[in-house]
């Protein structure tokens, strides 16, 4: 809970100066009735940073502040120009135009870029809980600044938003205040969007300030009421987006809080108040209820803890058993190389027995990609049956598996056992070391009794792989490799090594 | 701001924010993603053209090595018991529900020559149907086809299976949790028919929600298991909330297991429930008698409280409980409720009514297919302060197999004056005798403990 | 007369909002995840045999709760609420499979709120994968008795079926507790040694290496391999010790068990089961049944009747004074019996009063 806390104290922090100035700006633009200002400007202030990131710019450096402020700037312009005293066209359609336009030319010049699609995401969603400390100071104060700024003309702001007849009566230049309202929202807004993303910046406009206007009329109680509520929903929202994207888990938040207000405002008109308030309890419950559902239906079996989970979504854990009989091997290549992939590995193992009678050729292929099989009995089997079918073209594949060092002792065995059988000398060494090393005296006699057929050594086989004889034989064939070895070559009528 | 013009701007609002949400769903597949995967199709192309080689070359006799696996592609290797072949083998039907049909043939007579429940009947058939909706819920469906009535649905409710804090929410409908027996289906009673108790305060078809229910599992450091159940509904049942306004019932069960030694267990129940009911059968026979069912309007709405305590105790050796078990059920029932009556100056006055019930049922189990039973039971009327009666039945129960049943219940029942006259019973007692045949097929899911 | 106002039914609703408001409320305040004092994986085993395998590869890493009891019959344990509470708080539940638990184990997860171990989940196993299993029936009918759909069950009877359970279980353990990896494994490597040693004895064990003689015994060459291969003048079935080695000279003696429980364990130590005291599966045996198994033991068909503690007496006891048959109580699961505290203590007690028994009855009887 406390590392929690930490952590998502700063981004707190971010949330708490956001309400402060978009709760005010938001009542603004609610009595103006241009809701879609907010998320136009924040648009085009996207698009300006898009633009900055295609010419090279990082989205949270400076000069991509500028472009953003660059075309908010632009846009305020635009929206003040159009705002006329006797609306033909209105305005929201304007602005709509506005925001349509500057989606999709950010989605074009998105698209340019490979990583495009990461940071149009980015700018929408926004990356709250990275903000640092630098960010919310530098934020700080020029909201400050700008609220001292709106607070000094406030009458005036608040005339050409509220009453606007008004002032175009009283001769004031409606544009140029228009304006210096855009101009301030628009640096707001650029601002915010760096922080906290596209969605989350509109959604800080508009619903404190919709939750607001639902309950009262004048200014300050809205404002009280939307900080208020700003502050609440953003400390629940944060909390619950501990380890999920915080901005959506926000809005969400908002969602909620919105529909509650909604039902309160219902509750308050009604005539027949207990009965409401009996609703809206039940309703409040059922909303928990399906929102604890909700967070369960986008993890299924698996809680989220903090700690990353690698194999989240996976149908990790094991399916019931495979219960399928072991079944005949059939004869014939084509069914034992069926049998082959079947998944019993003594199945496997008898298919290549089978296999190896065939004596066919083609069969060496299946043969030495069951020297990687997974188990171990099934590569000693492979092995054992390249040597014998005595076709030199699976040598390679012996080989290579040899260089990788099988851990099976009896695997590695059996490969030494056949890359030598085909004449290799190459296999040599590795029988050395079995007889030497090999792990279980039964490896090491087998290893001995091998060598000594291939070096055509006299003396009677090998029995007690811990006897004297056996020593004495191991030395002797130790002599005569490190006698002969540029020197041997392999006589297949005999299958020995003869210098 | 009016609340039309803020509803618009919120819809114009919403129809903005959907196409970016869903443009981040729906992302078109990203450049680099295609970049993959023609690098993909480039090396599997190179690792075929390689294997053409080495088939020839094989063919000739030549040596050509073989072509390192690529690293993009899977591994061909098998972990033991995987099946090779995609999807299950075992039967066209996999992804059926459990289907389990049951039915009771109940014969029985009375001592006491009340000849109209004489005779068999095959009292109901019930299918019952059980899967797994999703990874998220399971859904519990029951058919009851009563002998001589309509079909008719007798529990249907999902579970679900994935709530946190150790919560689970049923919805549809269900029996509702009010003591121990009331949860029971009929061929589920230990005995032929339902304590007394029950069958007076809460019909013969046990209380029964269409609604909700929330049962919470309280964690404590104990380790205990103690449940919360609370259930929100219409109540189907026609006694003790039987409005016709289709007022919600609400019904609060906590309890409480606790372990008594390895072999057995004792349960502690208590269990709350209110909604509303109408006018009880004895006023509107009066208000009829009076002629007075035009005029007279009886309250549809009274309040009525049943609550209810539980204790059982089970007691299995976990070495032969096949063969030996002893289970004591007891539960009390009582029930406050306001009740309208025709006084004789015709008007209608209220009064609060009180009266409770219970049975106390004792069962053995000496061998591994017979059970003994004991019951007694004690029933007042929820509508009346008067009424009663207390009977006692013994059962003898024979189960060859898990599949199968057989009961024999010999009861005596003694009803008081009052009573009497409202069972049209001549006697003030009665003797009856039941046989029960209970058989059923078909998966069955496994029972509760 | 007018209706009469009501207001407590008013009461009533709000009581019961006050009450799902309340509950609502704890609910919530149950939601803040406890912290995790004990970082431990809870693992949650249905069956004593899995358990020990699990707390072989386990360790000190996790903490293993057992559901059923070694004395118990694995088709009938109760699902009592107790092991719900046990479930809600598990990470990994580990299951027998094959439907031996069908009738107790849904209850248990489907009420245990716990997402994790539901069937699919990330902390269920089904500790029957990888398990070659043997009658499987090709027709299904309860006619039959109360057969197993996938097979038979029983696969821990086979010590060398141990071997893939350890290997199934370190893999979960390893998804569940990735930092364990190391230890998990290094668990595996030392059970499966420490059951190769147990079953084929060291010294065998140490000529040729416990991977191969397992992997021969899987395959069922292992015969083979014993005595086609020779060292120090006598072939390598001269060394075999352990398990194999003390039923070796018991290969075919027929048995008779009471349920059909033992067919792994057969087929793996070579004793032969000729009948069964349940005529069909679940099915007790019917006086028509003892007396047909009466006259084949008396024609000596088998000398010894294997029984289980859960099971009960009566009709061993009559054959037993009718044939003279030795009717031993072995135990199935780890803790079945007070001597058989671990996987390996019970093959050695299975395997040592078998033999014992076998031990005193000569050559084995011809077979039907």
């Amino acid at each position: 809970m406390e590392a929690q806390i930490q952590v998502l104290f700063l981004p707190f922090l971010a949330c708490l100066i956001l309400t402060g100035i978009h709760v005010y700006l938001g009542i603004h633009v609610i009595s103006r009735k241009v809701i879609f200002v907010d998320i136009a400007l924040a648009q085009i202030a996207a698009l300006g940073a898009t633009v900055a990131f295609l010419m090279g710019y990082d989205p949270r450096t400076e000069g991509a502040y500028w472009f953003s402020l660059g075309f908010a700037v632009l846009a305020a312009v635009v929206f003040s120009l159009t705002r006329t005293r006797h609306e033909r066209v209105p305005q929201e359609a304007v602005i709509g135009i506005t925001y349509a336009t500057a989606s999709a030319a950010a989605i074009l010049l998105a698209d340019i870029s490979p990583h495009g699609a990461e940071h149009l995401h980015d700018l929408l969603a926004g990356s709250i809980v990275w903000v640092t400390p630098a960010q919310i100071a530098k934020t700080a104060i020029l909201y400050s600044l700008l609220g001292l700024f709106h607070l000094i003309f406030r009458r005036r702001f608040l005339q050409i938003s509220l009453h606007p007849e008004e002032a175009y009566a009283e001769g004031v230049n409606v544009r140029l205040w228009d304006f210096l309202f855009y101009l301030s929202f628009g640096v707001v807004i650029t601002s915010s969007v760096q922080i906290a993303g596209v969605l989350l910046v509109f959604c800080y406009l508009v619903a404190p300030s919709i939750f607001a206007v639902m309950f009262f009329d004048d200014l300050r109680s809205r404002l009280l009421t939307g900080w208020a509520m700003g502050t609440l929903v953003s400390a629940v929202g944060l909390y619950f987006s501990y380890d999920r994207p915080s901005g959506p888990t926000i809005m969400v938040g908002f969602a909620v809080a919105l529909l509650i207000g909604g039902m309160m405002r219902a509750l308050l008109r009604s005539a027949r108040p207990a009965q409401a308030l009996a609703a809206t309890g039940i309703l409040v419950a059922l909303l928990a209820g399906a929102a604890f559902a909700f967070e369960r239906y986008r993890h299924p079996g698996g809680v989220p803890s903090g700690a990353a989970d690698p194999d989240a979504g996976a149908q990790d854990v094991v399916a019931p058993a495979g219960a399928e009989p072991e079944h005949q091997v059939g004869e014939g290549v084509a069914a034992l190389r069926d049998a082959l992939r079947d998944t019993h590995a003594n199945v496997r193992a008898r298919a290549i027995a089978g296999l190896e009678k065939s004596g066919d050729p083609r069969v060496l292929h299946d043969l030495a990609d069951a020297l990687h099989d997974q188990d171990a009995g099934v590569r000693e089997a492979a092995a054992q049956a390249l040597g014998r079918m005595r076709n030199r073209s699976a040598l390679p594949a012996l080989k290579q598996s040899l260089a990788n060092q099988d851990e099976d002792p009896w695997v590695r065995l059996r490969l030494a056992q056949s890359v030598a059988a085909l004449g290799d000398l190459d296999g040599i060494p590795f029988l050395l070391e079995v007889a030497a090393k090999g792990e279980g005296a039964l490896t090491r006699l087998e290893a001995i009794n091998t060598l000594s057929r291939l070096a055509a050594l006299d003396g009677p086989a090998i029995d007690d792989p811990a006897g004297e004889a056996a020593q004495v034989r191991l030395r002797a064939l130790r002599a005569w490799w490190a006698a002969g070895r540029d020197r041997l070559r392999f006589d297949a009528r005999t299958g020995t090594f003869r210098k | 701001m009016r609340p039309m013009g803020l509803a618009r701007a919120a819809a114009l609002a919403a129809a903005v924010m959907l196409p970016e949400a869903s443009a981040q769903d729906e992302a078109p597949p990203d450049r680099r993603e295609v970049e993959e995967l023609k690098a993909q199709v480039q090396a599997l192309r190179d690792q075929v053209q390689a294997l053409q080689q080495q088939i020839e070359a094989l063919a000739k006799g030549s040596v050509a090595p073989s072509p390192p696996a690529p690293e993009s592609l899977p591994q061909p290797t098998l972990a033991p018991g995987q099946p090779v072949a995609a999807g299950p083998t075992r039967s066209p039907g996999l992804m059926n529900p459990a289907i389990s049909g049951v039915f009771q043939l109940i014969g029985n007579t009375s001592l006491a020559g009340r000849d109209d429940l004489n005779g068999f009947d095959l009292s109901e058939a019930e299918v019952a149907f059980e899967s797994t909706v999703d990874p998220y819920a399971k859904m519990n469906l029951y058919l009851s086809f009563p002998a001589d009535e309509s079909p008719e649905v007798e529990e249907g409710y999902a579970t679900t299976l994935t709530l946190p804090a150790s919560l689970q929410l049923k919805g549809g409908r269900f029996k509702s949790a009010f003591g121990k027996w009331n949860t029971l289906h009929t061929h589920a009673f230990p005995t032929v028919e339902r304590p007394d108790a029950l069958a007076a305060f809460f019909g013969e078809e046990s209380l029964t929600n269409d609604g909700l229910s929330l049962s919470w599992l309280i964690p404590n450091p104990a380790g205990l298991y103690i449940d919360t159940t609370t259930e929100v509904g219409t109540a189907r049942e026609g006694v003790s909330f039987n409005s016709d306004s289709r007022a919600l019932t609400w019904t609060e069960h906590l309890a409480f297991f606790l372990p008594a030694g390895d072999n057995a267990t004792v349960e502690l129940g208590g269990t709350a429930s209110g909604g509303q009911t109408g006018p009880t059968e004895s006023l509107l026979g009066d208000l009829d008698a009076a002629g007075l069912t035009e005029t007279l309007e009886p309250d549809d709405r009274l309040p009525s409280n049943v609550y209810g305590l539980d204790v059982t105790w089970k007691w299995k050796p976990l070495q032969q409980n096949t063969y030996r078990s002893f289970s004591w059920q007891t539960e009390a029932l009582l029930s406050r409720r306001r009740v309208q009556a025709l006084d004789p100056g015709l008007f209608l006055t209220e009064s609060t009514v009180g009266s409770a019930g219970g049975y106390t049922y004792v069962e053995g189990q000496w061998t591994k297919r017979w059970k003994l039973g004991l019951r007694y039971d004690l029933s007042g009327f929820p509508d009346s302060e008067v009424d009663r009666l207390w009977g006692a039945s013994g059962v003898v129960r024979f189960i060859p197999s898990e599949f199968q049943e057989l009961r024999f219940q010999a009861k005596y029942t003694r009803f008081n004056e009052s009573a009497a006259l409202r069972f049209g019973a001549d006697d003030e007692d009665d003797t009856r005798l039941f046989f029960e045949w209970i058989p059923v097929i078909g998966a069955h899911g496994a029972h509760k403990y | 007369m007018t209706r009469l106002h009501r207001v407590p039914c008013r009461r009533s609703l709000c009581a019961a909002l006050v009450r799902s408001s309340i509950v609502a409320a704890l609910a919530a305040l149950a939601a803040v995840p406890p912290a995790r004092a004990d970082a431990r994986v809870k693992v949650v085993a249905t069956l004593p045999n899995i358990g020990a395998v699990a707390s072989a590869v386990g360790g000190e890493r996790i903490d293993l709760t057992v559901i059923a009891s070694g004395t118990q019959d694995a088709h009938f344990v109760d699902p009592k609420p107790s092991f719900i509470v046990k479930l809600r708080s598990a990470d990994l539940l580990i299951v027998n499979g094959l439907d031996l638990e069908i009738g107790w184990v849904p209850p248990l997860t489907q009420g245990a709120r716990n997402p994790k171990i539901l069937q699919g989940g990330k902390g269920y196993m089904d500790a029957s994968s990888g398990i070659r299993v043997v009658e499987i029936p090709s027709s299904l009918s309860r006619s039959e008795g109360d057969v197993h759909p996938y097979g038979n069950p029983h696969y821990l009877c086979d010590p060398l079926n141990a071997e893939i359970v350890a290997g199934t279980i370190a893999e979960a353990l390893k998804r569940a507790d990735p930092a364990g990896a190391g230890v998990y494994e290094q668990n595996l490597k030392a059970f499966v040694g420490r059951l190769h040693e147990a079953l084929f004895g060291k010294e065998l064990v140490k000529l040729a290496g416990g991977s191969k003689l397992s992997r021969e015994a899987m395959a069922g060459t292992l015969d083979a391999f014993l005595d086609g291969t020779s060292i120090g003048g006598a072939p390598l079935r001269k060394h075999l010790g352990g398990w194999l080695g003390t039923m070796a000279p018991f290969r075919d003696h027929p048995i008779v068990t009471y349920h059909k429980d033992y067919s792994y364990f057969a087929a793996r130590f070579g004793v032969r089961v000729v009948d069964y005291v349940e005529p069909k599966p679940g099915i007790p045996p019917s006086a028509k049944h003892l007396e047909e198994l009466i006259g084949r033991l008396k024609a000596g068909e088998a000398r010894v009747l294997v029984t289980r503690p859960f099971v009960e007496h009566r009709s061993t006891d009559a054959l037993a004074e009718r044939t003279g048959v030795v009717v031993l109580t072995l135990p199935i699961e780890v803790g079945g019996d007070p001597q058989a505290t671990d996987y390996f203590k019970l093959f050695d007690l299975v395997t040592e009063r078998l033999a014992t028994a076998f031990g005193g009855e000569g050559p084995a009887p011809k077979g039907r």
